[in-house]
């Protein structure tokens, strides 16, 4: 589940790189910032390019707004999650209807407060390097679980995360980079309206 | 009254048996072509015609090889051949058709309008701008390299040799072969082969002159060979395929129907000891296909030899009825035969009225061969039921039972599996494993006409045409292009139009070459160009120069454009064009002329096809393939018919038993008719319409049997069960040995009888299961239909879970996927797929890589997760959806609406059934019975379809798609 591991680990990398009680974020920060996505799908000559951006809350939610080729919107906050495409709602799931969503939060929950037990009952965790320039590793434990179809996720950064690199078992793979990432305490108002769409 | 109503009857069958000698004494002309049977196209009656002429031309050609060691031998046996086959009278062989004389002939025939030919390698490089030069040098080339083409009149006449191009550019076929004092011939490991080429006289698809056609071949060959023994003969022709297919047939027939009878034979004696049921039962048969053959000789005036053999088979159902009536020897008392008759006449009487409406019901088919077999049939049986009732007791003498059989232990074993409460289980595990076999069967079902799998060839001539089309290099394909226009002039452009689109497809090998009578007389128009070409880039800048190069004397004249233009008219006149130029000239009246542009060795039909896209008056013509699709024409007619019939027969079934038990009776034949299908799909067989009219002999078989074990009660319960089986095990011998047939349109057939009739026996004594008036015996029998809706239901839905290339659009509506190389361009475009059915919404990501023979898309959702995956070559689709796709979306039918989105509009007209295509520059819309079933909306401002907004709908299925696609690489 993609975006299980994105807020993962934008809530947590130093924790990850150091294995320290330390969070990137306070509980009322914001991150946010602009990603660049190259998929890698077998069948095909070049990458396919996404860019957009992002906005992290602990105490509100996801927002990860592809810009092109086509602007999609994928809120997640502790109700559920909502995609928007051309200001249709196409998906919008109340967490009770999806089991991950409920294990997302033990995992966020658990990764903030260093507590690694929940990451690690997914996959095998592997830190290399030292707090300013580290590489995790991420091997799922339970190789055929649908909800997690990957073969290995390498996450490299500083204080923030500057890559992502998501090996699929098909030869698929996704590579995310990520930029001008900044950290605010004030949400604008159509963040708040975003997150607020989603309804239990 | 019985005694008269017997005489009525006799006098009635004498005078059908004395009529009929009449006709037989005058000789009997059965129809034999095998065209006859079908319907006439119901569409455009002249776009029929058209084909039917070209492809009854096509079929008359016929090519030898003749080789020996010794030149001479080779040419003497050809010649001799040629001369011989021509005095037989069957054919029309020219053999001195291209003479050196001639070819010198068809040059003085085309010089005269020199100044508007020019070959397509010398057009090509004069609209170059600085092609003439080139054209100028190879001209000096030529003579200086003393190819000697030349000679000085020549040279005046033509200084830049565009003749000598324009001649060897002609697509003159056979492209291996050159002449040899006289002979079109080749030389080939120390052999000479002659080719003698041309027509045979007569259609090559009626038995009678096929016959006669490949007997002369025969004799002459077998007489050639005795003179000269190492003479090596190699012949091709559809008329020889069609021989051998029908000698195959007959050859098979006859084993089969040895087998069969012989098999009945030993069967009926053995049960009953006695010769009398035999007796009884040839002549209930015999009775009914005389009265039948002569009424029917009476009604249509003459009978297809294919509605006589299938009349006979279904009247061969009535012996069914001899053997209800001659089983009840068994039963005790066994009383008089008149007793016994009164015993089993309500059952055959009942069995025989629903029969007879089976048949009829095919009167209502368009077909002309059906309309026979249906009045054939149905007044055979008639008789056939006339003869039991009203004479057979007359000739039924016996009295004193004979001993049982070991098949009646084994009867009444199978009716206690069916009536004792002890076998409640066995039998409930037994229509359950029947069950998930049906939808085993039912989710892997398909169909397929296509009639090139539906004959087999003869081997060694398939090899034979191998072997000549190897020799002389060409490979005639069974495709053609057909261009009607106004006049032969917009008929040479339309041609001069489709050649510039072929000529690519020629360079990458979708086809090896095509003739066209533009690429012997090109238009008017044409010739115009081709002159201004000839002065604007040769003679104006380069005669000055050439002449001084060349040392003529006398500078040539530069050709004007007073000279008359070449014409059709004028080619025809001086007859010394290829023959075969006269065989792509069809047909011309005042406003219409009909040419024919044939086609060799065709590799993509579908790219081939497309290339008369948007030419006027062009169409392209697959006799195979348009004959496939008749055929799955009426293999739906079939079905409907099928389900007709049933709806027939049910009042009268209702009539005798009431509603529940009437209608309970249809459930055995019924699941017989859905059983065969399905497991026969379990075994990977397609489902083609000589299965559909199987499954409509099995109904009419299958309700006989149901209706036997329904009125049969008491002590008469085994004997019904023996004469039941007894039946069935005679239709297994007649129709069962069909499925050993090398013919899969016989063993199609034979198959699903077989089937069919294995699961009415077995399930005919569940008719007993409802008593009359509602009470019921066995509470299995309420879940009975529930399942058969089951099955039914995955029947139905089975084509959209079978990977196959035809994508269901909507009911009744299908797409064929075409060649994915028919899309005629290469893509790369990532889309955003909005799907809208009904209030949900759903979204997905689509990539799509097109490339010429590769077609691939993934979708991913907007999780990031594949959903699924579509990998499309020209040979094989492969399907790949994850567990979490929405039930609603199906893959094949998104690459259905894929290809009515975005495939050249030609190709997809061509790949509906069931619909019509209305494609404007901003929609596509599918109409069906004036009813619009899918509408495609393009944004107006766009040039590139993948680069833009779409909306599409299904009305049939009431969904929306909004597709935004962004093309990656341009």
């Amino acid at each position: 589940m993609r975006f299980l591991i994105l807020a993962l680990l934008f809530l947590s990398p130093a924790a990850m790189a150091a294995e320290a009680d330390q969070t990137m974020i306070g509980d009322t920060e914001i991150l946010r910032g602009h990603f660049t996505e190259q998929r890698h799908l077998q069948g095909f000559t070049g990458p396919l390019n996404a860019q957009g951006h992002f906005v992290v809350a602990p105490h509100l939610g996801l927002i990860w707004a592809v810009e092109k080729p086509f602007p999609t919107t994928t809120i997640i906050t502790p109700a559920g999650l909502v995609q928007n495409v051309n200001g249709n709602a196409v998906m919008r799931l109340p967490s009770q209807k999806i089991p991950f969503m409920q294990h997302l939060y033990d995992t966020l929950g658990g990764a903030l407060t260093g507590n690694w037990a929940a990451l690690q009952s997914d996959f095998t965790v592997v830190r290399q390097g030292d707090a300013q320039n580290w590489q995790v590793t991420l091997t799922p434990i339970q190789s055929d679980n649908p909800a997690m179809p990957f073969s290995v996720i390498t996450i490299n950064g500083h204080r923030f995360v500057d890559t992502v690199v998501m090996q699929k078992p098909d030869g698929d793979s996704d590579n995310l980079v990520f930029s001008n990432e900044m950290i605010s305490d004030v949400s604008t108002a159509a963040e708040k309206r975003a997150f607020a769409s989603v309804q239990p | 009254m019985k005694r008269s109503a017997a005489l009525l009857w006799l006098v009635f069958v004498l005078v059908a048996g004395g009529s009929l000698s009449l006709r037989l004494i005058h000789g009997l002309n059965f129809q034999s072509d095998l065209m006859a049977l079908l319907p006439q196209e119901e569409q455009n009656p002249a776009i029929k015609r058209t084909n039917d002429i070209v492809t009854q031309s096509l079929s008359r050609h016929v090519v030898f090889l003749v080789g020996d060691h010794d030149r001479n031998n080779a040419r003497a046996a050809a010649q001799a051949l040629a001369q011989q086959l021509n005095a037989s009278g069957h054919y029309d062989l020219p053999l001195s058709n291209l003479d050196q004389n001639q070819l010198k002939q068809m040059g003085a025939f085309y010089y005269p309008y020199r100044a508007g030919l020019l070959s397509d390698e010398d057009r090509a490089s004069l609209s170059h701008s600085n092609g003439g030069q080139g054209i100028a040098t190879r001209a000096l080339a030529q003579i200086y390299g003393g190819i000697g083409f030349a000679n000085a009149q020549l040279l005046h006449g033509d200084p830049f040799l565009l003749m000598p191009s324009f001649l060897t550019g002609l697509p003159i076929p056979l492209s291996r072969l050159s002449l040899d004092d006289g002979l079109l011939s080749l030389q080939d490991q120390g052999v000479t082969w002659v080719l003698v080429a041309g027509q045979i006289n007569d259609t090559a698809f009626a038995l009678d002159s096929q016959k006669k056609t490949v007997a002369a071949f025969d004799n002459t060959t077998q007489s050639l060979r005795a003179t000269y023994p190492t003479l090596e003969i190699l012949h091709l022709g559809a008329v020889f395929f069609a021989h051998a297919g029908a000698q195959q047939a007959m050859g098979e027939t006859t084993a089969i129907s040895i087998i069969s009878t012989l098999g009945t034979l030993l069967l009926i004696i053995g049960m009953f000891r006695a010769v009398r049921p035999l007796l009884l039962s040839l002549l209930v048969i015999g009775v009914g296909v005389g009265v039948a053959l002569a009424t029917s000789l009476w009604i249509f005036g003459e009978l297809h030899v294919g509605a006589l053999l299938f009349g006979i088979s279904l009247i061969g159902v009535s012996v069914d009825y001899s053997l209800q009536y001659c089983s009840e020897i068994f039963t005790q008392p066994i009383g008089t035969p008149h007793q016994r008759l009164q015993r089993v006449f309500a059952g055959i009487t009942l069995g025989a009225a629903t029969t007879i409406i089976g048949y009829l019901t095919l009167m209502l088919a368009p077909f002309p061969g059906l309309h026979q077999i249906a009045a054939f049939s149905a007044v055979g049986l008639l008789a056939s039921w006339l003869t039991v009732v009203l004479w057979v007791p007359f000739l039924d003498q016996k009295t004193i039972p004979p001993r049982r059989q070991p098949l009646h232990i084994f009867a009444t074993y199978f009716l206690s599996f069916w009536e004792n409460p002890a076998y409640h289980k066995q039998r409930l595990a037994l229509l359950m494993l029947v069950f998930l076999l049906g939808v085993a069967g039912a989710t892997r079902f398909h169909s397929d006409d296509d009639v090139r799998r539906m004959q087999s060839l003869a081997p060694n001539l398939v090899a034979e045409q191998a072997e000549i089309q190897k020799r002389i290099g060409t490979k005639a394909g069974s495709q053609f292009f057909i261009v009607e226009a106004p006049t032969d002039e917009t008929a040479l452009q339309a041609e001069e139009q489709l050649a510039e689109k072929l000529r690519p497809l020629v360079a990458s090998g979708a086809l090896s070459g095509f003739q066209s009578p533009a690429s012997f007389i090109p238009s008017q128009s044409r010739q115009d160009e081709n002159r201004k070409l000839q002065q604007t880039k040769l003679y104006q800048p380069l005669l000055t120069q050439q002449t001084t190069q060349l040392g003529l004397k006398d500078k040539p004249e530069t050709p004007d454009n007073k000279t008359p233009y070449l014409t059709i008219d004028a080619a025809q006149k001086q007859n010394t064009l290829p023959a075969f130029l006269s065989t792509l000239l069809i047909n011309k009246n005042e406003n219409k002329v009909t040419h024919l542009v044939s086609l060799d060795a065709v590799t993509q039909p579908d790219i081939v096809a497309a290339a008369a896209q948007g030419i006027t008056g062009v169409r392209y013509v697959d006799p195979a393939h348009d004959f496939s699709t008749l055929l799955a024409k009426y293999r739906n007619r079939a079905l409907i018919l099928l389900a007709l019939s049933a709806l027939l027969m049910a009042p009268l079934l209702v009539y005798r038993y009431g509603f529940r038990k009437g209608l309970w009776i249809m459930v055995p034949p019924l699941m017989a008719v859905c059983l065969a299908p399905a497991l026969r799909s379990l075994t990977g067989s397609a489902f083609s319409f000589f299965d559909a009219m199987a499954l409509v002999l099995v109904l009419s078989v299958g309700v006989d049997y149901a209706v036997f074990c329904a009125e049969t009660s008491g002590p008469r319960k085994p004997v019904t069960i023996f004469a039941v089986t007894m039946a069935a095990c005679t239709a297994l011998l007649s129709f069962g040995l069909l499925a050993l047939s090398q013919v899969t349109a016989v063993h199609n057939f034979g198959s699903t009888m077989s089937l069919g009739i294995l699961f009415s026996y077995l399930f005919a004594p569940m008719a007993r299961w409802i008593e009359r008036g509602g009470g019921k015996k066995n509470n299995l029998h309420s879940l009975i239909p529930l399942a058969f809706i089951m099955l039914l239901a995955a029947c139905a839905s089975a084509p959209t879970e079978t990977p196959t290339n035809i994508v269901p659009l909507a009911p009744n509506l299908t797409l064929t996927l075409p060649n994915p190389a028919t899309l005629g361009r290469t893509v790369e475009a990532t889309q955003m797929v909005t799907a809208h059915y009904g209030d949900q919404v759903f979204a997905f990501e689509a990539h799509i890589n097109a490339t010429q023979n590769h077609f691939l898309l993934v979708g991913l959702d907007l999780m990031g997760r594949k959903l699924m995956t579509i990998d499309w070559t020209p040979n094989d689709i492969h399907y790949e959806t994850a567990s979490w796709v929405p039930p609603t979306l199906h893959p094949e039918n998104i690459l259905g609406d894929i290809v009515l989105l975005y495939w050249p509009a030609m190709i997809v007209q061509q790949s509906l059934s069931g619909g019509k295509l209305v494609a404007t520059a901003h929609n596509r819309t599918i109409v069906q019975d004036n009813k619009k079933i899918w509408q495609a909306d393009y944004n107006p401002q766009t040039k590139n379809i993948w680069d833009t907004t779409i909306v599409y709908r299904n009305l049939a299925w009431g969904y929306h798609f909004e597709i935004q696609s962004v093309e990656t690489s341009p």
